[in-house]
């Protein structure tokens, strides 16, 4: 991906300062992501209607909106899963909705990092060789993989449950596992669609501060789907999305 | 509401529910085809055994061998027969000669008449050799043709037969064949001729362990197929739980669906089977193909196959369902198998040590009293003990390679081995008894050919020569000169010198005979001695000798070595006047005959059994790993949304369908040797071992290899298309 | 938040100087609004008068610093009482907010914005205070989480709200 923008910590050490971050260590105010007039109609629904959204670097957006308003598909379109019917998406200066799925593949291998509701562990593999796995398909040797693995697992706070199995994990655990295998790789952007629609609060909360800290640690941008204002409330900003529309909060400046 | 209303309800409700039905109802209809093709060629053998075995003259109504050479024609109702075995190329003809008087009454199946003197009855086959060869060649051995044998009276469309009609006086009582495979030697007088289904009870075992060898994996198919999709099964009928069917009716449920699918599916096995015979019918084996209506099963068998399989089908989905204990809250989720215990290996191991002790016991010289019988138990408990020990070695093995794995692919997929081992090993069951059966057979078929010493090819008798044994009596020794000197005059005929018996061992030739043939004659020897051992292929032993007995024992002619110049030789000593105690043939020959040509046809029921027995494991193979797919569509599906490529996903399904292939497949051939060398080796007492098999072994494994290969590479778009974006959704 | 019966309660767990009192109640209770020493001092005397708390003698030195208090088994059964009385759910609403949006609707303004607004307005706070929980020692973490939930509330009714806009709007103008 040469064509891609720079890279947060790609080798996940926290020490480096990231090239993206600013002088005085805020957000930055270049959009990272920049859709403009996306529309997507899944026969004669319409998800998506005419959405401008801005996301900078570094900062984490929560989109919220009622269940159906197009939350999902709006992530899905940004990060390059589905392609949209018109409008234009562009990640630093790549334009997404000119790659072919090949070329998003890799894109979101390369640069996004994914946290879903649930059931994205394998059910036969330990916490530990779940996390190894995105290391793995970037090409970085097992040994090493299991190494990084095991810290970032110590980071989201779930070391004790290296070797453990999915199904030997609570839900909360389990998602942390999750956050580290979404954050290993060092993406730029790390896309959470509802991380915490299973969990109670207390899990919830432990997820979050896990989600949040481990991104700005490591100086990935996050987009965050939530219908639960809670968990929207860990952003820095908050879009919302109703009938396929941004209402509010789209647009930076 | 009604059970089935219900079950409809539950069926039809899911999404993809149709494609798993179809899938179960597409490898019941295999299974029923193959099973019906089975039943039907299994009734065919006994048919074909009984067309092709009335060539037997004392299986013959009235059967009674002549003593004497007869003079007089038979009665009316009696034929004299006497049967050859004739070679062309390479290819055995069953020969009958049979003498009748012209106003005979006795029929000959398929030909209806005895034909007349110097008339004969060919089959479709041998009668199109014949049409493609010189005269010279093969047509001239018998005669003008009357007619052909009809189907009703051969065993396969590939055939070589023919009966001819011969004068009384050229039946000759101390004629025989040079096989052993069970034509009877001599003239018989018959009042007809007639076949049997099976000459031996030893056919009949070999095709009854024929039968189950290719029954069990069609059974293993079965069971694949009915368990597609029991994950997402097992989820629906847990909402019924939920809504307060009691787990005796969520059973019945089951077993509604599995009926109704696998009836569909059997009935469309019946359509698939009618559609397939002639395809099979095609197949080669070394005995030659078949004809279609062997292969068909009859009607009762046919309500018979889909009856069984419908109602095992369903009892088993019945027991399984109640047995499973699906809980109102269900049994979605995966569970993993109780790790498999190192017990299973312990059959194996006890198996090959107690054949290898017997075995070495037997060798050293103190052979334990019943050897035969411990190692047949051996053998037993090695092939039991294959079946039990694999998933353990499967589970050991992927427990290696998932702490070495270096690919996500790799780890993904030995951890899900790792977890079901025995799910990952029944896929390839059939397969690893079906390679494990074939390598023992193939390995003890070798000792036959391997039996005897052969000297260096310049030193031993040319592959080209035919070696005649004459029955020559002691009134036509100069006939049988002169018969010689115009079989020496056919065209690419080197030499043809006559020889005669040595009162202690060998053959006698004058020293101008034994010049011609090529051989150094000791200085100033009027004759030569030649030790028998040259005529099997032995080194030669040239001796001077006196000459003791001039009656003519041996025809020995050398050809320049093409198999036309074989065959316009066989053909001149055959339609000489010599009398024959043997028909002439070449060292090859000889050494095929007998023992080798009854090995070569269980080899090629064997070859017939793998080929189906791996083509059902490879449909099985399909099956399992597409089903260890769509368990786990979601989570692949979510991985490829964050990027993970399509082709890593396929490498995920070869390491899956190929760890416990490998696992067992070194270990099958390896024991399958074992087997056979203890088993040949322990009963001779190490007088006879193994050695490389034929090429068709290797051939048979290759083909193996890529049906599961060609099984594997099916699922890949399956695999592609349940792992897109909407596998992902909630559902 | 019943101050008395706080107090009474922090009594409960072991007698205590008014200073130290004042001190345990600031840690749990006061972190926005830390109680007087003097408003302590009036309550206790309010307690002593109702027989729930009695001082257990003076300590050498003046003052009523030295004087140490504790619960008397009346107390202890009025502190049992108190907590164990399920609270009555608040039943003021977003009074403003509903007149607000009815205004709006009645306006014909853009009510659906009025609610963007006031929702902004309620994330807004959300982040503050869970910033505000990060590192932060325990009962700073239940306050905060209490006035999280409440926020939420309000957040739900607004979303709901926003949710029935055209409802409302076509039930008016019937």
């Amino acid at each position: 991906m040469s064509d891609a923008p720079p890279r947060g910590t790609a080798d996940g050490q926290m020490g480096d300062a990231p090239p993206r971050r600013t002088p005085d260590g805020t957000v930055s105010e270049v959009p990272l992501l920049r859709a403009r007039g996306l529309r997507l109609a899944f026969g004669l629904t319409e998800a998506l209607r005419g959405v401008d959204v801005d996301v900078c670097a570094r900062e984490i957006v929560a989109v919220t909106g009622p269940s159906g308003s197009g939350k999902s598909t709006l992530l899905h379109v940004l990060a390059g899963v589905l392609a949209p019917d018109a409008g234009t998406v562009d990640y630093g200066g790549v334009r997404v909705t000119d790659l072919d799925e090949e070329g998003r593949s890799r894109l979101r291998l390369a640069e996004f990092g994914f946290v879903f509701q649930y059931g994205q562990l394998l059910p036969d593999l330990s916490a530990v060789d779940n996390v190894t796995i995105p290391l793995l398909l970037t090409g970085i040797r097992r040994r090493e993989a299991l190494r990084r693995a095991g810290e970032w697992l110590d980071r989201v706070g779930v070391g004790d449950c290296a070797a453990r199995l999915p199904a030997e994990m609570s839900g909360g655990q389990a998602q942390r596992v999750a956050v580290a295998r979404a954050l290993a790789t060092g993406p730029a952007v790390l896309f959470a669609d509802e991380p915490t629609g299973s969990l109670d609060s207390l899990a919830a909360e432990t997820v979050m501060l896990a989600l949040t800290g481990a991104a700005r640690e490591s100086g990935a941008t996050v987009v965050l789907i939530t219908h639960d204002p809670r968990t929207a409330a860990y952003a820095d900003r908050e879009l919302t999305v109703r009938d396929g529309r941004v209402t509010f909060g789209g647009l930076v400046g | 509401m009604t059970l089935t209303r219900l079950a409809w309800l539950v069926t039809a409700g899911g999404r993809g529910a149709w494609g798993r039905l179809a899938g179960m109802a597409a490898g019941i209809a295999v299974g029923v085809a193959l099973l019906l093709m089975l039943c039907g060629a299994y009734d065919g053998l006994a048919s074909r055994a009984e067309r092709s075995t009335w060539t037997s003259p004392n299986h013959g109504v009235d059967a009674g061998r002549l003593t004497g050479p007869a003079t007089v024609p038979p009665a009316d109702d009696v034929l004299l027969v006497s049967v050859v075995e004739d070679t062309f190329a390479g290819r055995a003809i069953t020969r009958l000669d049979v003498a009748s008087s012209p106003g005979s009454t006795a029929t000959v199946p398929g030909i209806g008449r005895p034909p007349a003197i110097g008339t004969y009855h060919a089959s479709p086959a041998l009668a199109a050799l014949i049409d493609g060869r010189p005269a010279d060649q093969l047509g001239a051995r018998y005669g003008s043709r009357a007619g052909l044998i009809a189907d009703t009276a051969l065993a396969g469309p590939d055939s070589l037969v023919v009966v001819t009609g011969t004068a009384v006086a050229d039946l000759d009582p101390s004629r025989s064949s040079i096989g052993f495979g069970g034509e009877p030697y001599g003239v018989w007088s018959v009042t007809g001729l007639r076949g049997t289904a099976f000459p031996s009870t030893a056919y009949r075992t070999v095709a009854i362990i024929g039968a189950m060898a290719i029954l069990l994996p069609v059974l293993i198919l079965v069971g694949v197929v009915t368990r597609l999709g029991a994950a997402e099964r097992a989820g629906r009928l847990a909402a019924l739980r939920l809504i307060g069917a009691t787990p005796r009716r969520v059973a019945d449920i089951a077993a509604v669906e599995i009926g109704v699918t696998s009836f569909a599916g059997a009935v469309a096995g019946v359509a698939l089977a009618w559609l397939l015979v002639p395809v099979a019918a095609r197949v080669d084996v070394a005995d030659g193909r078949f004809f279609p209506a062997d292969l068909t099963a009859g009607p009762v068998t046919t309500v018979a196959v889909v009856l069984g399989v419908v109602v095992v089908a369903t009892a088993v989905a019945w027991w399984r369902t109640a047995r499973a204990g699906i809980g109102p809250l269900g049994g979605s989720r995966s569970r993993p198998e109780h790790r498999p215990s190192a017990i299973g290996v312990l059959p194996l191991l006890v198996g090959v040590m107690e054949m290898v002790a017997v075995t070495v016991l037997a060798i050293a010289g103190s052979p334990l009293p019943g050897t035969d019988v411990l190692l047949i138990l051996g053998f037993l408990l090695v092939a039991f003990g294959l079946l039990t020990s694999g998933p353990v070695l499967t589970y050991w093995v992927a427990g290696l390679g998932a702490g070495r794995s270096r690919t996500a692919a790799g780890v993904i997929a030995m951890n899900w081995i790792r977890r079901h081992p025995r799910a990952t090993f029944r896929s390839v069951s059939g397969l690893v008894a079906a390679l494990f059966m074939v390598s023992v057979f193939a390995a003890a078929v070798t000792t036959v050919r391997d039996d005897r010493v052969f000297a260096p090819v310049g030193d031993r008798i040319p592959e080209s020569a035919l070696v005649t044994n004459l029955g020559t009596r002691p009134g036509e020794v100069a006939r049988a000169s002169a018969e010689a000197a115009r079989v020496a005059g056919t065209a690419g005929v080197t030499a043809a010198v006559i020889g005669s018996h040595h009162p202690e061992e060998g053959v006698v030739f004058t020293a101008g005979d034994a010049v011609r043939l090529g051989l150094t004659v000791p200085d100033g020897a009027g004759h030569v001695r030649v030790g028998n051992s040259w005529f099997e292929g032995g080194p030669l032993d040239v001796a001077a000798t006196a000459a003791v007995d001039t009656t003519p024992a041996i025809l020995l002619v050398t050809t320049d070595g093409s198999t036309a110049s074989i065959e316009r030789a066989r053909t001149a000593v055959l339609v000489s006047g010599l009398r024959l105690a043997l028909p002439p043939t070449t060292p090859a020959e000889r050494r095929v005959s007998g023992l080798q040509s009854w090995a070569d046809r269980y080899a090629g029921l064997a070859a017939l059994g793998i080929v189906v027995a791996t083509v059902i494991s490879a449909v099985s193979l399909a099956v399992s790993t597409v089903a260890a797919i769509l368990d786990r569509r979601r989570v692949l599906g979510l991985l490829r949304l964050t990027g993970m490529p399509v082709s890593a996903i396929r490498r995920v399904i070869v390491a899956e369908a190929a760890l416990p292939l490998a696992t067992v497949f070194a270990l099958c051939v390896g024991l399958g040797f074992l087997v056979a060398w203890c088993i040949l080796a322990g009963l001779t007492q190490g007088r006879r071992s193994v050695s490389w098999p034929d090429p068709s072994y290797y051939a048979a494994l290759g083909t193996s290899l890529l049906l599961a290969a060609a099984a594997v590479t099916a699922t890949f778009r399956t695999a592609r298309t349940n792992t897109g974006l909407a596998a992902t959704r909630f559902e | 938040m019943d101050n008395t019966t706080a107090l009474l309660g922090l009594l409960g767990a072991g007698a205590s100087y008014g200073y130290d009192l004042k001190n345990s109640y600031d840690r749990w209770f006061g972190v926005k609004k830390p109680l007087a020493l003097g408003q302590v001092y009036t309550t206790l005397a309010r307690l002593i008068r109702y027989g729930w708390i009695e001082a257990l003698g003076e300590e050498a030195g003046a003052g009523p610093d030295r004087k140490r208090y504790g619960i008397t088994p009346a107390g202890r059964e009025r502190v049992m009482e108190w907590m164990f009385t399920p609270e009555v759910p608040s039943e003021t609403m977003q009074s403003n907010l509903f007149a607000k949006t009815i205004i709006a609707l009645l306006l014909d303004d853009d009510a659906g914005r009025m609610l963007d607004l006031q929702r902004a307005q309620h994330m807004a706070r959300m982040r503050h205070v869970t910033a505000e929980k990060k590192g932060a020692p325990l009962a700073t973490v239940l306050v905060c989480d209490h006035a999280l939930f409440h926020i939420e509330a309000d957040l739900r009714w607004i979303d709901l709200t926003a949710a029935r806009l055209g409802q409302l709007r076509a039930e008016m103008t019937r």
